[in-house]
């Protein structure tokens, strides 16, 4: 399994119907920390390299939004908090290779699948949610590859 | 707000508790309760904070009809004791901050892949987030990409905190 290069862009498809985009009074439209929530704390994201940086390819829907991150500011964010048993200690970010399975997405972007993940696994869910903010903050610093269609 | 306005919202009565946050706003919201119907008092007119809850209210019902994996993977469908939560604590909030004559702020409003409602508001590169799952209504909130110096989190469910949070987000 190759490694995911600290240069590499990830993109993460952004849905526009489910209040995870906000658009601002002043026009500003960024994604919300819970664009970026998922089950068993572990955040899915494309390695545009793997995707010939075609960004449509992860839209399940026309008017999802697509937000960029690169991996080397994911990986330092340095995350201290409580594990399962109250004890503080560091959590280190990754973003690991994860390539899907046929069933699971088209061939295009199977190979480009990867995840955000805490190392050590399981944090509390208060300090999972704090990652949820920084990496919604590390997006808002970007520009939309794709910006999300409001109906 | 009529009660049959409140069906329209999408929000069963048998799911919320009887709660008049405007008459009883020192309440600390501790869960949502099954037994008890519900009747705000609100009367939606050209006060700006009432016309602001009720958008919010509306998006917040709509939320009841998310089905699981309506993220396009594994996601629960958002929890209905966290939605009829999230409907009080949002009448506390807007008494609140009504009160206060604080400026009104629209939440985006979502649900986490855990089912969990949330409650989203981005002013001057702070972001504050308010989550319910039925049991607990906690804040994080932060002013930083740092996740150590930079946020913070606790519980947001009484009126207090509301004040707290809120001056926290709007001012300076």
């Amino acid at each position: 399994m190759d490694e995911v290069a600290d240069d590499e862009i990830l993109y993460r498809r952004v849905l526009a119907r489910s209040g995870h985009v906000k658009v601002e009074p002043d026009g500003t439209v960024h994604a919300t920390s819970l664009a970026f929530s998922e089950r068993h704390q572990q955040t899915s994201v494309f390695r545009a390299l793997l995707c010939r940086n075609n960004a449509t390819y992860i839209q399940d829907q026309p008017t999802d939004g697509v937000a960029s991150l690169i991996t080397v500011d994911v990986r330092n964010i340095a995350l201290i908090g409580p594990n399962e048993q109250r004890n503080s200690i560091t959590y280190l970010v990754d973003v690991l290779p994860d390539p899907l399975q046929p069933h699971e997405a088209r061939p295009e972007i199977r190979a480009a699948h990867a995840i955000i993940v805490l190392q050590p696994a399981y944090c509390t869910d208060k300090t999972y949610k704090r990652l949820l903010h920084a990496l919604a903050r590390l997006a808002s610093q970007r520009v939309w590859i794709i910006s999300p269609h409001f109906l | 707000m009529l009660p049959q306005q409140i069906a329209t919202y999408g929000v069963a009565q048998q799911d919320i508790q009887t709660v008049d946050a405007f008459q009883a706003p020192n309440q600390k919201i501790q869960s949502a309760s099954t037994n008890e119907h519900f009747v705000p008092y609100i009367f939606p007119g050209h006060d700006p904070y009432q016309i602001g809850i009720v958008a919010v209210l509306r998006k917040l019902s709509e939320l009841s009809h998310w089905q699981a994996g309506w993220n396009g993977a594994d996601a629960l469908t958002p929890d209905r004791q966290a939605i009829a939560q999230a409907y009080q604590w949002l009448l506390l909030f807007s008494h609140v901050v009504s009160n206060a004559r604080l400026p009104w702020l629209e939440p985006s409003v979502s649900a986490s892949a855990d089912g969990e409602v949330a409650l989203e508001w981005w002013h001057n590169r702070k972001i504050l987030t308010i989550y319910c799952n039925g049991r607990s209504i906690e804040y994080i909130r932060s002013w930083g990409v740092q996740i150590l110096d930079e946020m913070d989190d606790g519980d947001a469910s009484s009126k207090q905190a509301i004040q707290d949070l809120w001056n926290w987000l709007v001012n300076g």
